[in-house]
């Protein structure tokens, strides 16, 4: 070969020209590192000393491979029990807290029994509290603190069927607080979306993907129920602007809306928080 | 001989003395390791070849060892640590399998 440049390390040919870019070509057809080839082709002359230094290098080299090896293995072995043992902490610490929180979920249930019923003994004795007991009822009906049960209906709301348009077709928190405000307009005395009862202090609203009602997340479809003369609801409902709103959802996104009148529904308790700061004014009450 | 004799005193230290990695040093030695394991199929290779040289092998491992160190150091401050370390895996993992298929060659001639 007449090239100048011809490489002079051991057993290489004239290069081809795309040598310098194919990676993996040269990974795999030169895979021992380049050194060993020179160096070899440079002592072919003499023959293969062993020098002490050499020797030492050699191990010296070995045993800090081997400690290398060593030390990563212990350390991936340390490590891993670390972490599961961690997360099982976590997980055992959740249950434990859920736990917690059922048992006084059911403690304050009961007590609110309790209350109820002393409340009623109370008041059942004198005239006047016989008149506060009737005027609690409404107002507990009213602000969903007592579980009530009537004649109503029930409407199921899913998102379109057809997913061409995900976005549009879907149910959105406002359309379900349309939807429950248009319940009350149209003369609904109780409301609940999936069993979650509507106080004056629920929130109805989008969390993520999903609608959450009392910070319960709903799961589609949303079943809303309402108590109320069966016969005029849902012909008012039609007649308000949120029914207004639902036809025309209905009619241009296809989202799903179904009704139909029960002759006994049944409504929970909705758990307002108790009101701790807010009084009548002028009230003596402490 | 003495190579497997190294190794063991290796191996025996890292048992006995079972070093605490410090905590700088813990994203670095995985690819260390890996690059070290690349030296030692690459020397055994060409120990087989009979063209292997002490001196050749201590000084590829240590710069293995420190380039493969050095990428990801640098990877971490450019923000591409993960990524480079990946790289620096898959090409040290070619080298070491076809590293161990010519020993395998050497030894079973298939």
């Amino acid at each position: 070969m007449a090239d100048p440049r011809t490489d002079d390390r051991a057993g290489k040919a004239a290069r081809p020209p795309d040598a310098s870019m194919s990676l993996l070509n040269d990974l795999l057809s030169h895979p021992v590192d380049e050194d060993y080839a020179p160096v070899a082709q440079r002592r072919r002359g003499g023959t293969r000393e062993h020098t002490p230094g050499g020797m030492a290098g050699l191990m010296a080299v070995l045993v800090v491979f081997g400690l290398l090896i060593v030390t990563m293995v212990l350390q991936t072995n340390r490590a891993a029990p670390a972490v599961e043992e961690e997360r099982a902490q976590l997980i055992e610490r959740i249950n434990e807290e859920g736990e917690e929180v059922e048992t006084l979920r059911q403690t304050a249930t009961s007590l609110e029994a309790s209350v109820a019923r002393l409340e009623d003994r109370v008041l059942s004795r004198s005239r006047i509290g016989q008149a506060l007991q009737a005027r609690l009822l409404r107002l507990g009906v009213l602000s969903g603190t007592i579980g009530v049960r009537g004649p109503g209906i029930v409407i199921t709301v899913d998102d379109a069927e057809d997913a061409a348009d995900e976005r549009a077709g879907q149910v959105l928190d406002t359309d379900l607080q349309k939807l429950v405000n248009a319940l009350w307009v149209a003369g609904a005395e109780a409301v609940a979306i999936d069993n979650q009862r509507i106080t004056s202090r629920t929130a109805i609203r989008g969390a993520g993907s999903a609608i959450t009602v009392n910070y319960r997340s709903l799961t589609r479809p949303y079943v809303v129920q309402a108590i109320g003369n069966p016969d005029t609801l849902p012909a008012r409902l039609l007649e308000t602007e949120g029914g207004r709103a639902w036809l025309d959802l209905q009619v241009n996104f296809g989202v799903q809306f179904s009704t139909e009148t029960r002759r006994n529904i049944t409504l929970p308790v909705g758990a307002p928080p108790p009101i701790r700061f807010a009084q009548v004014p002028g009230s003596d009450q402490q | 001989m003495i190579a497997i004799l190294g190794l063991l005193i290796g191996v025996g230290f890292g048992l006995v003395l079972s070093p605490e990695v410090p905590l700088w040093m813990q994203p670095y030695l995985p690819i260390a390791v890996v690059a070290a394991l690349d030296a030692v199929f690459g020397a055994l290779r060409a120990f087989f070849d009979g063209i292997f040289d002490d001196k050749v092998f201590t000084i590829s491992f240590f710069s293995n060892v420190l380039i493969a160190a050095l990428i990801v150091y640098l990877g971490d401050k450019l923000g591409v640590g993960s990524q480079l370390s990946t790289g620096v895996i898959v090409v040290l993992g070619i080298r070491i399998f076809s590293n161990v298929a010519a020993i395998r060659r050497h030894i079973f001639h298939a």
